[in-house]
């Protein structure tokens, strides 16, 4: 898991079908280690909020319903910044 | 997914047994400064394409153990092409 920033989306008209009506936003993650994924969101996170990304494929397999599909990174949840802390 | 840019084709004369019709894409995953328009990408991968993604299109790349996800028996792929981008919006952290 790892924390990232919404810094953008994408839109798709061809793509594989499991990722049709879906959410395709771009995460930019704090560690600059990580190149900015494109990830699939359920829970409406914004550009500019700040995420828990998670790279467990099979939870987004059960997110868009089709064991088929080829996602990868799913938006966990949304970090409430008055409440995380970091040194 | 990363995103990608297509740079190019791969054609295989002589091939695994698990590929059969295969289409591969030469492409240039991008880095953080390339979605901020800087020409700097990762080094290239050959990406395993089943929407027919042409040279030059930005394209979303699943890697690692998803990318063999979609097909119904066992396939040696690591990366697959699973969306074509048409358009895509990005604005640097804040």
């Amino acid at each position: 898991m790892r924390t990232a920033t919404i810094c953008g989306y994408a839109t798709s008209t061809v793509k594989h079908p499991s990722l049709d009506g879906w959410r395709l936003l771009i995460a930019e993650p704090d560690s600059p280690d990580l190149a900015p994924q494109i990830v699939l969101d359920n829970l409406g996170a914004a550009i500019g909020q700040q995420v828990l990304i998670s790279s467990d494929g099979s939870e987004a397999r059960k997110m868009v319903g089709d064991n088929l599909s080829p996602a990868r990174w799913s938006v966990l949840g949304i970090i409430d910044p008055e409440r995380s802390l970091a040194i | 997914m990363r995103m990608g840019t297509v740079i190019g084709r791969v054609t295989l004369a002589v091939r695994n047994k698990r590929f059969v019709g295969e289409r591969l894409l030469l492409t240039l995953p991008w880095k953080s400064e390339t979605f901020g328009g800087a020409a700097k990408f990762a080094p290239a991968i050959v990406v395993y394409d089943e929407l027919g993604a042409n040279i030059g299109q930005h394209i979303a790349i699943s890697e690692g153990r998803e990318a063999a996800c979609p097909f119904p028996k066992p396939t040696p792929v690591d990366a697959y092409c699973a969306a074509l981008v048409d358009e895509h919006f990005y604005q640097n952290k804040p």
